[in-house]
């Protein structure tokens, strides 16, 4: 996989602009849409970094992702993944000859990331808040342990594990 | 059928939370599971085999 940080220029403050490339993404649903037109817009805010993956052999999408750096408590560095997108014809499946979904190797080229990140800066945790609960079982099988569970006060479920 | 509040986010927040001290001492205990540790292993392979 090849990881391409995106510059989001400023003509993405247009929403036809945004409508367009979240287009070009294939979004299955409303839902899907929302996030990703959210993801455009706060990478061009710089709020956010965009990467693209892509395939190495045909340079064809996979996906992307969305990262920031936070400091919540004023203690503990965090690398945020603020959104994480496979494209339809690479969900549910081994990406290419491995044993891995594509979402996996996203996460342990993410966490690498930070691995290389921590070695020059303090960082300690890496956080993610999930799009959807059925989704928590994939995470926890790669290490990560729930921050805050979805109630009646807070929607958003929030999942972390250690860079080192 | 009414669709539950823990069903899914409509769209993403960048507002991290100031969780509670207990979870964070969670966290920082959690470890790479053997699992995302082979995926790691894999991607380096790839990287060399480049």
């Amino acid at each position: 996989m090849l990881f391409e940080k995106q510059d989001v220029s400023k003509s993405f403050r247009l929403p036809a602009v945004v409508a367009k490339e979240v287009k070009s993404l294939s979004p299955q649903n409303d839902y899907e849409r929302s996030w990703l037109t959210e993801c455009f817009k706060q990478a061009e805010r710089k709020e956010v970094t965009l990467y693209y993956i892509k395939a190495p052999e045909s340079n064809s999408l996979i996906g992307l992702f969305t990262l920031s750096i936070s400091k919540p408590d004023n203690k503990t560095s965090w690398m945020i993944i603020e959104y994480l997108y496979v494209l339809p014809d690479f969900r549910g499946r081994f990406y290419a000859n491995s044993t891995f979904k594509a979402s996996e190797l996203i996460v342990a080229e993410i966490c690498l990331a930070a691995q290389k990140i921590s070695s020059i800066v303090t960082l300690e945790l890496i956080a993610l808040q999930l799009a959807h609960e059925r989704l928590l079982p994939s995470y926890e099988k790669m290490g990560f342990v729930v921050l805050q569970r979805a109630s009646k006060k807070h929607r958003e479920i929030w999942l972390a594990i250690s860079v080192n | 059928m009414t669709k539950s509040s823990t069903d899914k986010q409509e769209k993403p927040s960048n507002i991290v939370p100031v969780f509670p001290a207990a979870a964070i001492k969670r966290a920082k205990a959690a470890k790479m599971s053997g699992h995302l540790l082979d995926a790691i292993q894999y991607i380096k392979s790839q990287v060399k085999n480049q």
